[in-house]
């Protein structure tokens, strides 16, 4: 029975809601429709993993703390006192409270733009050293990253237009054309993926097997 | 050391100090550059502009605290607009910081006081919990049945802006600002593949080189580019704001990268052929 349960029964649920989702897409059936919206709304449930993934976290920071690991304990104190904070303002006042809005606007978005916004040095440094012209190669990047910065860039576009129009060229030419050989590939690679998934024969998704 | 290696040595910090101070400069002392509107977000103001009054947008707010000196002005700039057209909007995230940022959204614009809008006849937040792709099934296919309440608890059902709602008829477009590949992707398949709806996006300049492909070929009406994207709607709604503010920044700061990506180049070519570089 138990092998019954962990091969046949799951690769039966993936062909049969696998090919619901395939001939819903190219049929128009009612039925289908209605039974592809139910089943497309059950992944929700999926959501709960989540959970355990928080109980989980503060299982292994919570070790982390008991054993006092070297460099790494005082982190993981921090990061269940921070957990624990949201969890109490979010389930006591509300995750619309003023109170959590608070944390968030304080906390979480300071910290997120003060990543995003040191990228902006090191961009600097990275364009610096890097892009060089070295050989032909090199030189037809750093003329097309060239082309696109002076058109991104709203000083320049703002007393010649052209810039704009030589970046937008850029882009619906060279860009466009590599972006969608890549997205021909991926979709194809999607493809042998999925009927390979459909008929059994890629099972990583039931986990590793012994 | 040479002219030449010195050219192509700049100490880090030296080049941090510029780039800081191009940042900083514009903060006190505003450029007030002209800015010349790009043709995407023309085309997602059109898209907007072009829905008719009293029928349903669907904004998907998904940019996080990362995201948010970005693409909080052009949601700010794109919910004036969604308000001025008397169109219904639905609001939805996944997670309590973008939940924020929609509240933040609603303290600048003011739908109550300044257009007379009313929460739960002209708009609604959803916070949703789920895998996306399902988000954006359930709320373009089937709301009403599967999100019993809003954000704050209160029954969709029972909102006056739902009374005689069929999703398949009344959402006309669906407008999203998002960091993720994942998300902007998703919402072409969903919104556009799927459901036959108009789509407007909105990310971070350096996720457009992925999303163009999508934009030429029509599935995609129009679309924010970062902050000069943002800039340009709050130019065409009249509503200057952050992102207009940010534009000089933006100026200032590449055009230390241009100079600096010159002086290597300059160094790298003066040690090879005059200073005895290999």
């Amino acid at each position: 029975m138990s092998e019954i349960l962990k091969r046949p029964i799951p690769l039966l649920i993936t062909f049969v809601v696998g090919m619901l989702m395939v001939l819903e897409y190219f049929f128009t059936v009612p039925a289908l429709t209605a039974t592809y919206d139910t089943v497309n709304t059950w992944r929700v449930i999926l959501y709960a993993c989540v959970y355990l993934g928080t109980i989980n976290l503060l299982l292994l920071h919570g070790r982390r703390v008991m054993r006092r690991d070297p460099g790494q304990w005082y982190y993981s104190a921090w990061l269940i006192v921070m957990i624990a904070a949201y969890a109490v303002l979010g389930l006591v006042w509300g995750v619309d409270s003023m109170n959590y809005r608070w944390m968030i606007d304080n906390v979480d978005v300071p910290l997120g733009a003060t990543m995003y916004a040191s990228l902006a040095f090191y961009m600097a440094s990275g364009a610096y050293r890097v892009m060089k012209v070295r050989n032909l190669g090199t030189g037809l990047l750093l003329l097309s990253a060239f082309l696109v910065i002076i058109g991104n860039t709203p000083l320049f576009p703002a007393t010649w237009e052209g810039f704009a129009t030589i970046r937008n060229t850029i882009f619906d030419t060279f860009v466009v054309g590599s972006y969608r050989a890549i997205r021909f590939g991926v979709g194809l690679g999607g493809i042998a993926l999925g009927i390979r998934t459909l008929v059994g024969l890629e099972t990583g998704y039931m986990g590793r097997r012994e | 050391m040479s002219l030449w290696d010195k050219l192509e040595a700049v100490p880090n910090w030296v080049l941090y100090i510029l780039v800081l101070l191009a940042m900083a400069y514009p903060i006190f002392r505003p450029l007030g550059l002209p800015i010349v509107v790009g043709g995407p977000s023309q085309e997602a103001y059109k898209a907007v502009d072009a829905t008719p009054e009293g029928t349903y947008a669907v904004f998907h707010i998904a940019y996080g605290a990362g995201g948010k000196p970005t693409l909080q002005p052009a949601a700010v700039a794109m919910s004036h607009h969604l308000f001025e057209k008397n169109l219904k909007v639905i609001y939805f995230c996944d997670n309590a910081v973008d939940l924020a940022n929609i509240w933040g959204i609603f303290d600048e614009v003011s739908p109550d006081t300044r257009y007379g809008k009313e929460y739960g006849s002209d708009y609604v937040v959803l916070s949703l919990t789920g895998p996306f792709l399902t988000q954006a099934a359930v709320v373009l296919s089937n709301l009403l049945e599967t999100i019993p309440t809003d954000a704050r608890g209160q029954s969709l059902k029972g909102m006056p802006m739902f009374q005689g709602y069929t999703e398949t008829e009344d959402i006309n477009i669906v407008c999203q600002l998002t960091t993720s590949g994942d998300i902007s992707e998703g919402w072409v398949y969903q919104a556009v593949s799927r459901y036959e709806r108009r789509l407007v996006g909105g990310w971070l300049s350096m996720m457009t080189s992925s999303m163009i492909p999508y934009y030429q070929a029509g599935q995609i009406q129009g679309f924010i580019d970062g902050s000069k994207g943002a800039a340009d709607y709050e130019v065409l709604t009249n509503k200057p704001g952050e992102a207009v503010k940010i534009t000089d920044i933006l100026s200032l700061t590449q055009v230390v990268y241009l100079l600096f990506i010159i002086i290597g180049n300059v160094g790298y070519f003066g040690k090879k052929y005059m200073g005895g570089g290999k």
